[in-house]
């Protein structure tokens, strides 16, 4: 714990565990669906939705960061920056911080290298401070 | 008539401000000094030197009606200095906190002045002379009540009643890191902050409680902001040039003020490929000496408004990393980089 943790009120905000460890198995469910349907960018929608950013749980984060990762790999090159365009602004947030975790895994990078510079070309520099100064991790 | 101004008057300035008729500046170049320029000519020159802080001097701010300055520094010490027969003479705040002193600002009848301890970076006074906005290192804003009944007196009506004196008003909680900017507008009927994830947001006081518009941007973080309108906020940090959000049906980045030099986008991309190629080629980095396009030279760290009148700002100065005081003129500003305040 550094000096800023001791000051930064914690709140309990965000959702149980509990509630996370379920909308991680319907996150995995639906993505499935809609890779089997052929709409990646229906799965991509619902991967970025309501990350588990609020919990101390390290396993949860996890669990749901390999649901994700797992899918942003699978992606084609090409594909990329169409689906990057039809993302809103907080999307990209969420969006960046996946591919820096996918980045620091350190396999298939260059499919993330791929989403990293459609995410800084839509979202601009912002997109990567946010990363780095958020404590709000995935 | 040109866009700026332009004056190199240290190495890095921390801190400057402005006397009433714009004939002075004080800044503080980065050490336990303050330096005061007068204009002579053309030239800033040399006229005061306050050395009464033991430690860097942190903010200054220059009492228009009273002509009294205030400056607070590391040293954990806030002065108000006097002019008295040629000499600015120090008058000792007790402030009584652990931490360095981070901000001060006279209030707007110029009879109290607010500081905070460390983890708070700025100070704002609403124009009504009771409401003070904080913006702190632990990522919250807070409204509180400052009335003071030795310098405010009992005629007043406190406008959120009864508020204990130290307890926040209300709190927002939009920025998910340090805090660095925070200003009322000009009618006290909005409050702009802005954090270092690049994160800006405008609370809004029509209503009770205000309603916060959160605006992401694109570029690197803010450090100060200046309400040019109600409706017209401009920004300075690390992208070294000054950018414009307007309020159009919402807040949004409109434009940036200062596009740098014609070329800017072909040199910048080039001389980053050069950086790189010569770090490979010879092992070295030899574009030292590179000069960015835009005006400032490094962060910019605080703006202020030189020239206003009700509520408008047509000039503008600014200071940064790059001990450069540039003011700006906004209307020339307009026309030469095509972009619109409102």
């Amino acid at each position: 714990m550094n000096y800023e943790d001791d000051n930064v009120e914690t709140q309990s905000v965000g959702k149980s565990d509990a509630e996370y460890k379920s909308d991680i198995s319907n996150r995995e469910k639906e993505v499935t669906k809609a890779l089997n349907m052929g709409k990646p960018q229906d799965a991509l929608a619902v991967a970025l939705a309501d990350p588990p950013i609020y919990t101390k749980t390290a396993a949860i984060k996890d669990q749901n960061a390999t649901i994700v990762l797992n899918l942003l790999g699978s992606f084609k090159e090409k594909d990329v920056e169409t689906s990057v365009e039809s993302l809103n602004d907080e999307q990209l947030d969420v969006l960046m911080k996946y591919v820096y975790r996918g980045l620091a895994v350190g396999e298939n990078s260059a499919i993330f290298f791929k989403w990293h510079e459609c995410v800084l070309k839509k979202g601009g520099m912002g997109t990567i401070i946010r990363v780095i100064s958020e404590k709000k991790t995935v | 008539m040109s866009a700026y101004d332009i004056d190199h008057l240290a190495q890095c300035i921390t801190a400057h401000a402005w006397n009433a008729d714009r004939s002075r500046v004080a800044l503080c170049p980065n050490n336990n000094e303050v330096h005061i320029y007068a204009k002579q000519g053309t030239s800033w020159v040399v006229e005061h030197v306050l050395a009464e802080h033991d430690q860097v001097v942190t903010s200054i701010d220059w009492a228009p009606k009273t002509n009294r300055i205030l400056t607070s520094s590391q040293d954990r010490n806030a002065y108000v200095w006097t002019f008295k027969d040629g000499q600015w003479k120090p008058v000792l705040v007790l402030l009584r906190i652990n931490r360095a002193a981070t901000h001060v600002k006279w209030s707007p009848q110029e009879n109290k002045f607010a500081k905070h301890k460390s983890t708070v970076l700025k100070v704002d006074w609403h124009p009504n002379n009771l409401l003070l906005a904080t913006s702190s290192s632990d990522y919250k804003v807070r409204v509180f009540d400052a009335y003071v009944k030795k310098a405010d007196g009992r005629n007043v009506t406190r406008p959120y009643g009864e508020v204990p004196f130290g307890e926040p008003i209300f709190e927002f909680d939009q920025c998910a890191s340090w805090v660095h900017a925070l200003k009322w507008s000009p009618s006290g009927s909005s409050l702009a902050f802005s954090s270092h994830d690049s994160t800006f947001a405008v609370a809004n006081f029509a209503t009770n409680p205000p309603t916060v518009e959160k605006v992401r941007l694109r570029g690197l973080p803010l450090r100060d902001l200046l309400y040019i309108t109600e409706n017209s906020i401009a920004g300075v940090g690390y992208d070294c040039a000054p950018i414009l959000i307007t309020n159009q049906n919402g807040w949004k980045y409109s434009d940036e003020m200062d596009k740098g030099s014609d070329n800017a986008g072909a040199a910048e991309a080039t001389s980053a490929r050069k950086l790189f190629q010569n770090k490979v080629d010879l092992g070295e980095s030899k574009s030292s000496d590179k000069k960015l396009t835009t005006v400032h030279q490094n962060c910019v760290t605080t703006i202020v408004p030189f020239k206003s009148v009700g509520g408008v700002v047509s000039d503008f100065s600014t200071s940064g990393l790059d001990g450069n005081i540039v003011i700006w003129h906004v209307k020339a500003l307009e026309a030469k980089n095509k972009f619109k305040v409102i």
